[in-house]
């Protein structure tokens, strides 16, 4: 269950990535297949690593990438859900490339309301109680 | 709505902690090695018999990560190395920050070499540095030949491969040529080494750590002024 670590290093950092106050709808992570991360895992661990915080009900979104293969023979390069295709040439000697990647690459946020004042207060205030919060986890 | 696009990844602040340990680790010429395995692969035993055996001729020290229990660490005490144990309950597998405060409790000065025994788990611990300069991923061939193919990642992230238990190969069915294609496939060119701990037959592995620990030193050495004898003393155990 490493999905639990990953799920509250990744409640920092989306954190440190919003101005305070900003509703987060969903997080969306490009996952590579090295990660051996678990779908079902995950989201358990997101909704265990948001309860009760600001991003409780925000959405993780999880793209998993394919493994990216590489011939040797003859230099073609596909992608593919196994890391032990052969290549269309007939060879065998295809290396995997990357896949180890895990990136939070983006956060939806609802538009802040102009209901209140303190609504429209400055960023800067509200970046400096969003790292106020960061600190205290 | 609006959307705001960062992409960093998603264990940063572990990979920030990990450079930080890797620092501390490089200043004292200390070569560290992350050990990870399946539970029972043999990890405690493999560092009984290279304590018994190096003990005396470089300084070792160990971290041993564990669900529960204190017996590795004790196990490992009674080889006479500094061990620092690190209890992590439900974690199943170690973070940087856990061993930077592990390191704490050490003195890295008077260090050679240091190993992190990680929690038994093939999975979890493979995507978190701990500021090692070695991941070593162990295997035993009980477990079966298929276990490289059904681990690729540690395979791929490892610098170091063991092969542990030979001496039960004819009991159990593994092909070792199944084992080392595999390998091969996901990590082209990297070193893999045949042990029995039990017997022992572990030289490879020993002469593997000797000259990887001696080199951090000269690296260490090459930007201080020379202590007397430590290099020295190295080469002539070797
Ligand atoms: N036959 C044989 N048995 C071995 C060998 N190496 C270790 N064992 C046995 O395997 C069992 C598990 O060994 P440990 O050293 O405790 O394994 P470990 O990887 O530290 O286990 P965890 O820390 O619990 O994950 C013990 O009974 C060892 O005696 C070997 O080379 N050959
Ligand atoms: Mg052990
Ligand atoms: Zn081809």
């Amino acid at each position: 269950m490493h999905e639990l670590s990953i799920a509250r290093s990744l409640v920092g950092l989306v954190r440190e990535s919003v101005p305070g106050g900003a509703v987060v709808k969903s997080v969306l992570v490009r996952v590579g297949p090295l990660q051996a991360i678990e779908s079902g895992a995950m989201e358990l661990s997101w909704c265990a690593a948001t309860e009760g915080t600001v991003f409780e009900g925000a959405e993780l979104l999880l793209t998993f990438v394919p493994w990216e293969l590489g011939c040797r023979e003859c230099g073609r390069s596909w992608s593919s859900d196994s890391w032990s295709d052969p290549c269309t040439c007939g060879s065998c000697r295809v290396d995997p490339v990357g896949g180890d990647e895990l990136r939070l690459e983006s956060i939806e946020v609802e538009d802040l309301p102009n209901r209140t004042a303190s609504a429209d207060a400055p960023r800067a205030v509200k970046r400096s109680q969003a790292s106020k919060e960061t600190r205290r986890v | 709505m609006s959307e705001i696009r960062i992409v960093q990844n998603v264990l940063k602040h572990n990979d920030e902690i990990a450079s930080m340990n890797r620092h501390r680790l490089r200043d004292d010429g200390v070569f560290c090695i992350d050990l990870i395995g399946s539970p029972g692969c043999g990890k405690t035993s493999l560092l009984e018999a290279t304590l018994r055996r190096l003990h005396n001729r470089i300084n070792i020290g160990i971290i041993a990560g564990d669900l529960a229990t204190d017996r590795d660490a004790q196990r490992i005490q009674a080889c006479g190395a500094r061990v620092v144990q690190i209890n992590t309950g439900k974690g199943c597998h170690l973070d940087a920050n856990q061993v930077r405060h592990a390191l704490d409790e050490i003195d890295l000065a008077g260090l050679d070499l240091l190993i992190i025994e990680n929690v038994g788990n093939l999975i979890c611990p493979v995507g978190f540095d701990l500021g090692q300069d070695a991941k070593v991923g162990m295997f035993s061939v009980c477990e079966g030949d298929d276990k490289a193919a059904k681990h690729p990642h540690l395979v791929r992230a490892a610098d170091l491969l063991l092969l542990n238990k030979i001496d039960l190969m004819k009991y159990v069915k593994f092909h070792p040529v199944t084992f080392r294609e595999d390998v091969e496939k996901l990590n082209p060119g990297v070193e893999m080494i045949e042990l029995s701990v039990t017997e022992p037959k572990i030289e490879r592995w020993l002469d593997w750590l000797l000259s990887k620990t001696q080199a951090a030193q000269d690296e260490t050495c090459a930007d201080m002024p020379v202590p007397v004898g430590t290099a020295k003393e190295l080469s002539d155990a070797r």
